[in-house]
């Protein structure tokens, strides 16, 4: 099934006919809403981390930066980490989605859960687990083969990282090889091509431009995280993690906004160089309606490939078992007597405080930035013309810039009390004196990183969904907000419910910004959950982890009953046509 | 999916509550004007467009793709906004109003149903809108007087995509119709359909159109499907309007070469008057002196004037020597057998109905051409 309505050519979309649905009021309004949202949540920290690192005073330290071969390391091991993780986690997405629709073996359902299971990871749960499985005095490592093995560095980095992040390379991948038109490949075999042959000179030269976006976005990912080089790096340190000591240990704030400026660059340029290479990719990739069917490979070589995600897929699952028991065990791997001492001081004792705060900024933060994160969408799609990709890229610098960054510009610009004379015009929202004890700036930074998971869906959803339906019913009578609420919104819930989901587990699980941001009074998971992995607590670690997955997927099961299961409406939605 | 299965009973209940008052929809085009404003400069999408759609009227605006036809319905629509001009019904100036307060309902290319809902949804949609008018009976009166008028019964609970596109067709047009709009607008809706499939609907759509008696704007680029159904044919070209005419008049005298190599197959010799009497012009054609009928601009003596000659009005008789043309090509169609003829005055086609391949002339043989000089017509140059 393929769309047959015909596109209109863009050019034939003039300006001024968005113009006066764009002066309705109440779109007006929203318009108003979102650019405020994004302005205050993420423009505004960045212009701050920016002002300071331009700062005369701030200058000379490029130099020192540049000049110094302890900082030129902390840069090459960043781009060292960016590439090694695009490179493994791509490799290993491929290798999934490889299996999933290339091959005749059994098991591809649980093949495929498994492979999704660490988009619900809390952070440090793979790092934690790596340690106690595949460490110096690791279960495995150590118990089973005997050996002394270093994690801690660039290897466990390495590892965990790509652990952790493969799935969204292979939910991509997934995609494409998917959409790739089985006649080519039946053509190469009606030529004579081996199997091999066909995987070779076809299919990869066929999905090599899409691998380099899965790539680049691993990269960024990787450079970002904050998470993992702290619990895992040794004497690995990389520019997040560098630029987060810089603030706490060091409080040196003007070094900190450089080397964000410095990590800002790779991942700024990666990022939007991936989001252009995919959008150039539409042209060349996809052509027309796929025909055929795809031939499962069969024979022997089937064999190793499987034999080779299997492997992968056991050691997922060994990090994830290893969260749970080691949330049950007094100390995994040397002292396996049961206990419900860890879980019990998560939920209902000192820890309680944490969870329950952390479940209440999330909540809050999900509707808000599944709702803003549609909207966004449907105002980039929709309604504004030329200044749509201004909005669009407002929406979506929560994940382009760095967690680490984004909450040091949080401190940098929201950390005093700003008059205007004796007037207080705009209260402190971090640090000790912050309004509502740093609340009020934990749910803005949770907003502002699960925002573009919605918007990106949406968006997706929308543009699927030709303007002539939601004409439709403007035509007969429907304003702007009905046509939304009547149509547009139930045609997409799928989308809505994929972004509200994302929303709510990138919130839970999001560190990086964060840690930065609590006080005393607010206690959040993640940073409770960093302090014990970091003191050696691994229990402790491993009941909040525990937890936090069990609330995550609780939060899935609510999202999806409040937002209704709506997935089958998806492609009478976007398929809509004729099939002849 | 054959067509034959969609091809279904006529439609006999006259549904009298779906009608519009009588005597309204009166839709008037004043000067429309549409301008984009690119990096390049302004291009006038549409230019001055003057129309005059009497009540119950179903005009077709035809031309080549843009042309500036769907432009012009998606202004009276009220999804792109006119840069000068306005458009009025029953005398009323709507061209401020936002498309949702206009009384006009649409058919669209894709038909737009709302996949999420179903037949009956989809149909009741509009007239759920105005719930501050109606009360739940009236709607669900309306919805089920529109299921039965087009031929929809038992389909009412059943998702869009499991409906043919002919069905799928019929609902969009009840959906539109419900709301009993003033004018209904077609923006090709038949272009998604099968050869076959689009043939049966267009009676379908004249003959629902003539019962309820509403005002109708039909956009296509289709001349046969043009010709076969409307009252008038707007031809448009380069966001003007060439001509507005009867089907018969737009055929026989187009105002101009565009027109008449646009409708239909013409062929055009170059020809200069020698003498014009009450738009009857006296002039030499592959050695023939003639009387035709010349459009009203064309003067005496003028050089660059066309005649028309349509291929069926052209016979051709086969001689041994001397005659004016000689076979370049012959091509069977089924119905009728063509010819592409070499003369003095450049390659003439001509259609002969009915003609049988197997005797076709065959290529070098000499003819005498001759064609129905009341059936042809002199233009000015464009």
């Amino acid at each position: 099934m393929t769309l047959l309505l015909p596109e209109r050519a863009p050019t034939a979309t003039p300006p001024g006919a968005r113009r006066r649905r764009g002066g309705d009021p109440a779109i007006r309004l929203l318009i108003v809403v979102c650019v405020l949202l994004v302005a205050i949540g993420a423009a505004i920290p960045l212009i701050a981390v920016l002002a300071t690192a331009f700062a005369p005073d701030a200058l000379p330290r490029y130099a020192e930066f540049f000049t110094s071969s302890v900082d030129l390391g902390i840069l090459r091991n960043t781009l060292v980490l960016g590439a090694l993780v695009g490179a493994c986690g791509t490799a290993l997405g491929f290798l999934f989605a490889f299996v999933q629709t290339r091959l005749d073996v059994p098991g591809k359902k649980i093949l495929h859960v498994i492979a999704m299971m660490p988009i619900v990871s809390p952070p440090f749960a793979v790092a934690t687990a790596t340690v106690v499985l595949y460490g110096r005095r690791g279960v495995i490592s150590n118990g089973v083969f005997g050996l002394q093995y270093d994690i801690y560095g660039l290897d466990g980095l390495v590892f965990v990282l790509s652990m952790s992040l493969f799935p969204v390379a292979y939910l991509g991948l997934l995609g494409m090889l998917r959409g790739l038109d089985p006649a080519v490949e039946e053509a190469a075999m009606n030529l004579g091509a081996s199997r091999w042959r066909i995987l070779r000179t076809v299919i990869l030269p066929l999905l090599a431009p899409g691998l380099v976006a899965p790539f680049l976005l691993l990269f960024v990912e990787a450079i970002a995280d904050l998470a993992n080089p702290l619990v895992l790096g040794g004497d690995y340190t990389v520019l997040a993690s560098r630029a987060y000591l810089a603030v706490t240990g060091e409080y040196d704030l003007t070094s900190a906004s450089v080397y964000c400026v410095i990590l800002l660059v790779p991942s700024l340029a990666m990022y939007f160089g991936q989001r252009w290479w995919l959008n150039r990719k539409v042209r060349t990739t996809i052509t027309g309606r796929p025909s055929g069917s795809v031939h499962l490979i069969t024979g022997w070589s089937r064999w190793p490939i499987y034999g080779l995600a299997l492997l992968v897929a056991a050691v997922i699952v060994s990090l994830y078992s290893t969260v749970i028991i080691g949330s049950v065990t007094k100390v995994f791997g040397v002292d396996n007597t049961l206990t419900l001492d860890y879980l019990r001081e998560v939920v209902a004792g000192p820890g309680v405080e944490a969870v329950l705060d952390t479940l209440l900024f999330a909540a809050i933060a999900t509707p808000i930035a599944g709702v803003v994160g549609l909207m966004v969408a449907w105002l980039v799609v929709r309604h504004l013309r030329r200044t749509a990709w201004l909005l669009d890229l407002g929406g979506t610098l929560g994940v382009a810039v760095p967690g680490t960054v984004l909450g040091i510009g949080f401190v940098l610009a929201y950390r005093p009390d700003r008059y205007i004379g004796d007037f207080l015009v705009f209260p402190s929202l971090v640090g000790g004196s912050a309004l509502a004890a740093g609340a009020v700036s934990i749910v803005l930074a949770y907003v502002i990183r699960s925002l573009p998971a919605g918007q990106r869906t949406a968006v997706g959803a929308l543009t699927q969904l030709h303007p002539s339906i939601e004409e439709a019913s403007t035509d007969l009578g429907a304003s702007a907000l009905q046509t939304f609420r009547r149509v547009t919104l139930p045609l997409i819930r799928p989308a809505l419910l994929t972004g509200l989901s994302y929303s709510f587990a990138r919130s839970m699980t999001s560190v990086s910004t964060i840690v930065l941001l609590v006080t005393p009074e607010t206690k959040i998971i993640t940073s409770q959950v960093m302090s014990a992995a970091s003191t050696g607590r691994y229990g402790v670690a491993f009941a909040y982890c525990t937890v936090l997955t069990a609330i995550v997927l609780a939060g899935f099961l609510v999202i999806r009953f409040i937002v209704g299961a709506g997935a089958e409406l998806h492609r009478t939605a976007t398929s809509e046509g004729q099939q002849k | 999916m054959t067509a034959a299965a969609h091809v279904e009973a006529p439609i006999t209940e006259p549904a009298d509550a779906l009608r519009p008052e009588s005597g309204s929809g009166h839709l008037r085009l004043d000067g429309l004007t549409k301008q984009f404003r690119g990096r390049t400069g302004t291009v006038t999408a549409v230019d001055r467009v003057d129309l005059d759609v009497l009540p119950g009227e179903f005009i077709t605006l035809l031309g080549p793709s843009g042309c500036g036809k769907t432009t012009t319905l998606r202004m009276v629509a009220g999804f792109e906004q006119a840069t000068g001009g306005d458009i009025l019904i029953d005398g009323k100036a709507i061209g401020h109003l936002p498309p949702q307060r206009r009384p006009m309902a649409m058919v669209f290319q894709s038909y737009a149903l709302f996949p999420h809902m179903t037949v009956a949804e989809n149909i009741a949609y509009g007239l759920r809108l105005q719930r501050g008018q109606r009360s739940k009976d009236e709607i669900a009166t309306a919805m089920r007087m529109a299921v039965t008028s087009m031929n929809l019964v038992g389909m009412e609970e059943r998702s869009p995509h499991e409906l043919s596109g002919g069905q799928q067709q019929r609902v969009a047009l009840a959906r539109a119709l419900v709301v009993q709009p003033k004018v209904l607008l077609f923006d090709e809706p038949l272009s998604n359909l099968d050869a076959k499939l689009r043939t049966a609907m267009r009676a379908e759509i004249r003959r629902i159109q003539k019962m309820f008696g509403i005002t109708s704007i039909y956009v296509t680029h289709d001349q046969d499907e043009a010709m076969s159904m409307s009252d008038r044919i707007v031809v448009m070209n380069k966001g003007k309007v060439e001509q507005v005419a009867r089907p018969g008049e737009i055929y026989t005298r187009p105002t101009s070469v565009f027109v008449a190599d646009f409708i239909g197959h013409a062929n055009f010799v170059e020809a200069a008057p020698e003498r014009i009497e009450d738009g009857v012009a006296t002039l030499t054609v592959l050695g023939r002196q003639l009387t035709v009928a010349a459009h009203p601009t064309v003067a005496a003596g003028a050089n660059g004037t066309f005649l028309m000659i349509r291929p069926e009005t052209v016979r051709l008789t086969p001689v041994t020597s001397s005659g004016n043309g000689t076979v370049l090509r012959s091509t069977f169609h089924g119905p009728s057998l063509d010819y592409e003829i070499e003369t003095a005055a450049g390659t003439i086609t001509a259609t002969e109905q009915g003609g049988d391949p197997s005797e076709a002339l065959a290529e070098g043989t000499s003819v005498d051409l001759t064609f129905d000089a009341d059936r042809a017509y002199l233009l000015p140059r464009d």
